[in-house]
């Protein structure tokens, strides 16, 4: 898209520039009057660096920028072919040369070599010559000259020209205030790729005190390295990236990520997470959360593993290594529902050391024991153990879930019913009666009503000549009751 | 897909987003020698479905196809092997290794492509280079496909993670792209004078599009501006909408059984009969393309799923009306009716047939209790009822160990209606989450945290913004509508609200709500090039003077079908004061939304 424009471009300012041979810049930038400003910044800082000595020098070369475009030869060829993405955005070989044969061009055009690419073009286009094949030349002698422009464009060119994927030298940016300005560019124009190669190549140039207060100043920029950092799985860099940036919670959620993240088994990853713990969370009282979760975490993987060991052989496909609590607790209560308090897999430690609800714990043990039908256990659940207890259920669990389960275990009617039976406010009991099948409780409940019409109707929907039916209908035919319908 | 017939029938050629995509990747295919195997990035394969069937890559000497994956590439016998992909580092140590392991094992010397899509990135070749692969490709390219029409009327970037990208790793490059699709949007049909927008990620992209518009001549845009309006919507100012479940037919095909690049696979056994669905079976499913191409599917898909029932029985006497018509005819018109109307009666069946079905097992779902508890609980939520204590269903479902992905959804849902969650609410259950579902979701959660969905009780704006942008709506007609809400059943998706508002009677309007919604407002005026007119002034041929105005809507972050669904009633309202195209990054659920910001880990057991 660019390419194209540039050529279009450069076609259409051509006559009116290469008439005007005696102008000091080339004309066919983007933004025309920036050019000479960085030209000159350039010399300067290069002064500053000491890479050219003579002012001399410098004014000789400007303006004849053929010998550099030599120099460039690699980023032409790279920009050859537009579809090589960013063939010089890469580090090292393939850019650096760039630089250094800047300041060897300087000197050598001093030495008097005065042939610049208009002189040279002239000469050329004096030979009378097939037009289409010198417009071919014209074009290819206009990029090399601009990419000569290229030595020192201004960061927000380059900035453009990464975003746009060509081609284009950031190892031309020396001093911090240009490589600062750089990111500061490339940031607003919002292409997150062309972002973390600027990370990356002030990464490389910088010491890691700037890197990090340039990180500092740039927070998407930051963000992008930190991304970057995690999706080649460097946590340790993120995180003490993080650390240094002062943002301690999320060091220390990146240092617990690389801690689960630990491949190998049970060992290394207690390993990681205990010196995660000890190390990064335990000392800061504002991770407390964090803290408690992770200790608790370690204190289940703990607990799992002996466990494990020892009911493996009993039960050769056994996994209990990495499930949840509640999961853990489940196996527990499946296998281990009597051990005492004292015992590894005894479900009351598990629930005391995890601070487990009672509604957790209780729905939990129940489908663990329905499972098994061990009914008996599943209404201790729900019998209150203190002295004064009247003997009726608790909704630990609401008591129409508890019958969903019992049931999905093959449940009687009678184990069913003392449940419903438990059920706060006649309605929803009469409703849930229905559902499971409870038809006493519904006759009953119609019967203290004394609601003889709905008790006609319930019956109807009974199949005739059942029990339910039966009883159904002996209700009906009583005749203590004062029916109020 | 064999015909993209229906795509020229909307206001956009949208069709031309899908020649051109065609066009780029015969140019790719054809500059490499030889024949070819393709390793595909797998998210890549559905997208490059909507424009090249596999037939049409045989033709250009593609022998076979991979998916991306670690470790060595399948024996294969090829010339040229083309890894294509998005550019993400994360995927570059899959390229490198497979690269590697070829080379390793020797042989037939293969020329190796890699290509981006939709553009490259120096970071990922800095991987390669450190992997010292970089040399070993012969080319590295890029195919620059970034909308793919869906509809004629809906268009998609299919960009992965982009509302993670730029949410919780406040990465741009999304954004950055979306500029791009929209500059590419411009260049073929007209600067778009207007530009309304609300949020961060809008600003931005306004910014970049700014940017980016200064590197054209406004010769290179076309003269007429075929679009009026550009409305920018940034997912995180609408966080509601998405995580509720859609009560839209589409919406619901998409929630049960997921719509993937207007492919949806169905359990097969429901459809052994008819073979009226095109492609394969894969196992027991069978797969299915639904478009507006379809004359039923455009008619009922955006229809709440309380009116498809009726819709479909309709349909089905419209057709044995229409099939008991031969008997009052003469011979010559028997004829034609053989000829011509026979066949599209038989179409229109098997369409209904295969609409039926899929309806079927919908409303299996949708009967379900779980379906409708869930449901209730979502609407209490959106009333604000309750919002303030941990919600008994949501315990439920957690002591139940329900799908964790529903249960977080529910949670966001929470959150956004409560303005936030009441710290020790989070806490409660937070706990209750990682003891249940493992400790490793703390990761998750804490994504959710970072990308808004969850958050503990800041500012209080929802009631507000219920009320002044009328969110719930207690009389809804699900048969009739007359409102948007009908896509959820009494909630309005609040992003088209927006878009409606902005047309009529304009922002200033509900200049409160906005200011309490977060990011900045935008209402942009973008001067036209000097030679462009007003599609009205001149009249064109085939626009009279009087056509509707057509706004894009610009989903950035994601849109769902309800969404889609919404501006597409507001369209075909008979005053409406404009037509809608749209545009998103991609097309997305709640739960794509959640899993997209959830960490994928294997318990330590398990590994």
């Amino acid at each position: 898209m660019m390419t194209s424009k540039n050529k279009k471009r450069d076609l259409f300012m051509g006559d009116e520039y290469w008439n005007e041979s005696s102008r000091k810049v080339t004309p066919f930038d983007f933004d025309d009057d920036t050019d000479t400003d960085t030209f000159m910044t350039m010399f300067k800082e290069m002064q500053v660096h000491g890479e050219s000595s003579e002012e001399d020098n410098i004014i000789g070369w400007d303006g004849k920028p053929i010998s550099v475009s030599d120099s460039i030869v690699s980023a032409a060829a790279a920009a050859r072919h537009p579809n090589s993405v960013s063939a010089t955005v890469q580090s090292g070989g393939a850019v650096s040369p760039v630089s250094s044969p800047l300041a060897r061009s300087a000197t050598h055009h001093s030495a008097g070599d005065s042939r610049t690419i208009s002189d040279a073009l002239i000469s050329v286009s004096a030979a009378p010559q097939d037009p289409a094949q010198l417009a071919a030349e014209v074009a290819f002698l206009r990029r090399r000259l601009a990419e000569a422009r290229e030595v020192a464009p201004p960061p927000a060119d380059t900035a453009r020209r990464l975003a746009l994927g060509e081609p284009c030298t950031l190892e031309l940016y020396r001093p911090l205030a240009e490589k600062r300005q750089l990111l500061a560019e490339t940031v607003a124009l919002g292409d997150g790729d062309a972002v973390l190669v600027v990370v990356l190549f002030l990464k490389r140039t910088l010491k890691r005190s700037l890197f990090v207060a340039e990180l500092r100043r740039q927070p998407v920029a930051c963000e992008q390295y930190l991304a970057y950092l995690r999706a080649r799985f460097s946590h340790a860099d993120a995180a003490d990236l993080l650390a240094m940036l002062g943002r301690v919670e999320e060091a220390a959620m990146v240092r617990y990520e690389s801690a689960v993240r630990v491949r190998g088994g049970v060992e290394p990853q207690l390993r990681g997470l205990r010196h995660c713990l000890q190390a990064h969370l335990a000392p800061d009282p504002e991770l407390a959360l964090h803290t408690g979760l992770v200790r608790q975490q370690i204190d289940l993987l703990e607990r799992q593993r002996p466990v494990e060991a020892a009911d493996a052989p009993a039960r050769p496909d056994l996994q209990l290594v990495g499930r949840s609590v509640l999961s853990t607790l489940h196996y527990c209560c499946l296998h281990h529902y009597s051990e005492p308090a004292n015992h590894l897999a005894s479900p009351a430690a598990l629930r005391e050391r995890h601070q487990l609800t009672e509604r957790q714990y209780t729905w939990t043990a129940l489908r663990a024991r329905a499972s098994l039908q061990a009914w008996a256990d599943v209404q201790a659940l729900f019998t209150s153990k203190t002295w004064f207890s009247s003997g009726k259920l608790r909704p630990v669990v609401p008591f129409e879930a508890a019958a969903e389960v019992l049931e999905s275990f093959g449940a009687t009617l009678e184990t069913l019913s003392l449940y419903i039976a438990s059920i706060d406010g006649t309605e929803k009991r009469l409703e849930h009666a229905k559902k499971f099948g409870c038809y006493k409780i519904v006759v009953d409940g119609y019967l203290s009503q004394k609601d003889r019409v709905s008790l006609e109707q319930y019956r109807a929907t009974l199949k005739p000549h059942s029990e339910a039916h039966q009883y159904a209908s002996d209700a009906l035919r009583a005749t203590t009751v004062r029916w109020k319908n | 897909m064999t015909s993209a017939l229906h795509l020229m029938h909307g206001r956009l050629r949208t069709n031309i987003f899908r020649d051109e995509a065609r066009q780029k990747f015969v140019t790719l295919l054809d500059k490499t020698v030889g024949t070819k195997a393709i390793v595909w990035d797998e998210r890549l394969t559905g997208p490059f479905g909507l424009v090249a069937e596999y037939s049409f890559l045989r033709e250009h000497d593609v022998a076979k196809m991979f998916p991306l994956r670690a470790g060595r590439l399948p024996p294969s016998d090829v010339d040229t092997v083309v890894f294509l992909v998005r550019p993400e580092v994360g995927l570059m140590e899959l390229v490198a290794e497979n690269v590697q392991k070829e080379e390793e094992q020797g042989g037939r010397r293969k020329e190796f492509v890699l290509c981006f899509m939709p553009t490259g990135s120096g970071a990922c070749e800095r991987v390669l280079e450190e992997r010292r692969v970089r040399g070993t490709f012969s080319q590295i390219t890029c195919l620059e496909v970034r909308l793919l029409p869906l509809d004629a009327d809906l268009l998609s970037m299919e960009y992965p993670l982009g509302f993670k990208e730029y949410a919780l790793e406040n990465d741009p490059s999304c954004l950055f792209e979306a500029a791009q699709a929209l500059l590419e949007i411009q260049l073929k049909f007209g600067i778009i004078p207007s530009i309304c927008g609300k949020g961060n990620a809008a600003k931005k992209v306004y910014d970049y599009l700014l940017n980016l518009r200064r590197e054209h001549q406004d010769s290179e845009f076309p003269t007429v501006c075929e679009i009026d309006t550009l409305l920018l919507i940034d997912r995180e100012v609408d966080l509601i909408t998405p995580v509720a479940t859609q009560l839209t037919y589409e919406g619901l095909i998409d929630e049960v059984f997921g719509i993937h690049n207007n492919t949806v696979k169905l359990p097969s056994e429901k459809f052994v009969k008819q073979d009226g669905g095109p492609i394969e079976m894969t196992n027991d499913r069978k797969q299915f393309l639904l478009s507006s191409a379809e004359e039923l599917y455009a008619d009922i898909r955006d229809k709440n799923f309380n009116a498809v029932g009726p819709a479909l029985s309709r349909k089905a006497k419209q057709i044995s009306a229409q099939y008991e018509e031969r008997h009052s005819q003469s011979v010559s018109e028997m004829k034609n009716f053989v000829k011509n109307v026979l066949p599209t009666i038989k179409a229109a069946k098997e369409s209904l047939g295969l609409h039926t079905s899929i309806a079927e097992l919908i409303k299996e779902r949708t009967d379900s209790e779980s379906f409708l508890e869930a449901l209730q609980t979502e609407q209490e939520m959106m009333n604000a009822i309750d919002t303030d204590r941990a919600h008994p269903h949501i315990e439920q479902l957690i002591a139940k160990k329900a799908d964790l992905t529903r249960v977080l959804r529910l949670i966001c849902l929470q959150s956004a209606c409560n303005s936030g969650l009441k710290p020790r609410l989070m806490d409660q259950y937070r706990r209750d989450l990682l003891q249940t579902y493992g400790f490793q979701h703390a990761l998750t959660l804490n994504n959710l945290e970072r990308a808004g969905l969850l958050r503990t009780q800041g500012r209080t704006t929802y009631s507000a913004l219920r009320r002044q942008l009328k969110l719930t709506v207690d009389d809804v007609n699900e048969q009739a509508p007359t409102d948007i809400s009908y896509t959820f059943s009494g909630y309005a998706p609040l992003s088209v609200r927006l878009a409606q508002l902005l047309a009529r009677p304009g922002w200033r309007s509900v200049s409160e709500a906005l200011a309490l919604l977060p990011g900045p407002t935008l209402m942009e005026e973008q001067p036209a090039p000097a030679a462009a007119r007003n599609r009205r002034d001149t009249g064109p041929l085939g626009l009279s003077a009087d056509d509707a105005r057509l706004t894009l809507v610009v989903f950035l972050g994601g849109a769902t079908f309800a969404e889609v669904a919404a501006l597409r009633f507001l369209s075909s309202q008979e005053d409406a004061p404009t037509e809608y195209v749209i545009a998103t990054t991609k097309m997305i659920n709640g739960n794509s939304l959640i899993s997209s910001l959830s960490e994928e880990l294997v318990p330590v057991g398990g590994a």
